[in-house]
């Protein structure tokens, strides 16, 4: 697979793409994190969540080409993390120095932890049935037109798509008002 | 433009120059709006968090599935071997009896999963001329030079009140296999609550397996589990063996 088909690939979620990118680095970025001093699980925690930084940004829109290969591109993300993780358990300055720009990678790893209103829609949101999950899913996370969500989901029109979204919106409303129900 | 509208062409980044500047100007003055948007990013982000949560469990599924392969991998060596090991197998049924083989005892368990934790607190480079109290600490521990170790990391924990000084502390006397030294250290770490806590809660695991003390063990390596993160496929695959 070349580059840009694998990107794209992972844009429209295709599992077996993941896979692929996620088995082929695998070894190399644990060898890599190793001189760091974490043990395994922890350096599979670590790749996990670079993998899954680079498929959002290559969903969102963020990533759509890459001047360097992805391989440089996933352990720059990766590198950055470790670092992150080293910082929050030592709390101590690093022998070596962090020199990873986050704009070279267009990264946006600085991120706030999530807030109570989020966590309680986070969990609004998987109690909704599979075509509200469906339709605000490609809307909010996918970054799909209303127009590309009629196309792909067949709905009549564009006002049944945008009034299928205003009930679901409504209901994730309903659930952060009532948490408990 | 009706204001769902804008808000709908806010989010598929279709808002033109003048579409903007009124959207940001609603933003700014008229709080019913900027509600409503602050809501639809917390849905945003609360989707993001979902789909996380959805792709960590997919990269775990990934990671159980090449651990299976290599599992079996490893039982399809020759048969030879087989026929061997269970020659091997046979006496030592004979010797020890059928219970004692059935399954590995806490003390082995401890054995094949006992190995002292990692330094790093203080990478040392070799050939580094060591100064500081630390590095000498963390020299002594990675060359094994665990009594003088233990009398470093004692002072730094006095000093610095630094939590993790008493993990690796407990680590140092449990490669010299005084545990009875090492379990109020690491009790006493685990009690601080600090980042490090799930890793003594690991080594207490392992001191009590190796003290006989099965029982004792069994919640440390459960909480582990249920923590999800530090040694919980090890812990697991210990507590399948208690």
């Amino acid at each position: 697979m070349t580059k840009q088909t694998t990107l794209e690939a992972l844009k429209k979620g295709d599992e077996e793409a993941l896979q692929e990118i996620y088995i082929s680095n695998r070894e190399p970025f644990i060898n890599y994190a190793l001189k760091f001093n974490l043990d395994r699980d922890e350096i599979l925690d670590v790749y996990q969540d670079a993998i899954i930084a680079l498929q959002e940004n290559i969903v969102s829109g963020k990533l759509s080409s890459l001047s360097s290969s992805i391989k440089t591109y996933l352990f720059g993300i990766g590198k950055y993390k470790i670092y992150e993780k080293i910082r929050k358990q030592s709390k101590l300055t690093l022998v070596e120095e962090n020199t990873l720009k986050e704009e070279e990678y267009d990264l946006d790893l600085h991120e706030d932890a999530p807030s109570e209103q989020q966590i309680l829609l986070k969990e609004g949101f998987s109690m909704l049935g599979d075509r509200c999950k469906r339709i605000l899913e490609l809307f909010y996370y996918r970054g799909y037109t209303i127009d590309e969500i009629r196309v792909s989901e067949n709905y009549e029109n564009n006002n049944t798509v945008k009034s299928q979204k205003s009930r679901c919106l409504k209901s994730l409303r309903q659930a952060v008002l009532n948490p408990t129900n | 433009m009706e204001r769902e509208e804008l808000i709908e062409r806010y989010f598929e980044q279709k808002l033109t120059v003048e579409e903007q500047a009124e959207f940001d100007a609603l933003l700014k003055n008229d709080t019913a709006f900027s509600k409503e948007v602050d809501f639809r990013n917390d849905v945003k982000q609360a989707i993001n968090l979902n789909k996380r949560e959805e792709q960590k469990a997919l990269l775990q599924g990934f990671e159980e599935e090449l651990n299976n392969a290599t599992t079996s991998q490893q039982s399809t060596t020759p048969k030879i071997w087989l026929v061997a090991a269970s020659i091997v197998a046979l006496i030592a049924v004979g010797i020890y009896g059928a219970l004692q083989f059935s399954s590995q005892s806490p003390d082995e368990l401890y054995l094949a999963y006992y190995e002292p934790y990692e330094n790093v607190v203080k990478p040392i480079e070799r050939g580094e001329v060591s100064e500081d109290a630390v590095t000498k600490a963390f020299a002594a521990y990675e060359m094994e030079n665990y009594q003088f170790a233990i009398k470093q990391f004692d002072s730094l924990y006095t000093i610095t009140n630094e939590g993790y000084y008493l993990l690796y502390q407990a680590n140092a006397y449990m490669a010299l296999d005084q545990y009875d030294q090492a379990i109020p250290l690491l009790e006493k770490h685990i009690a601080l609550k600090d980042d490090f806590q799930p890793k003594s809660l690991w080594y207490l695991g392992l001191s009590y397996l190796k003290t006989e003390r099965a029982d004792m063990a069994k919640p440390l390596f459960e909480l582990l589990v249920s923590n999800n993160g530090y040694k919980a496929a090890k812990s697991k695959e210990i507590l399948e063996e208690l």
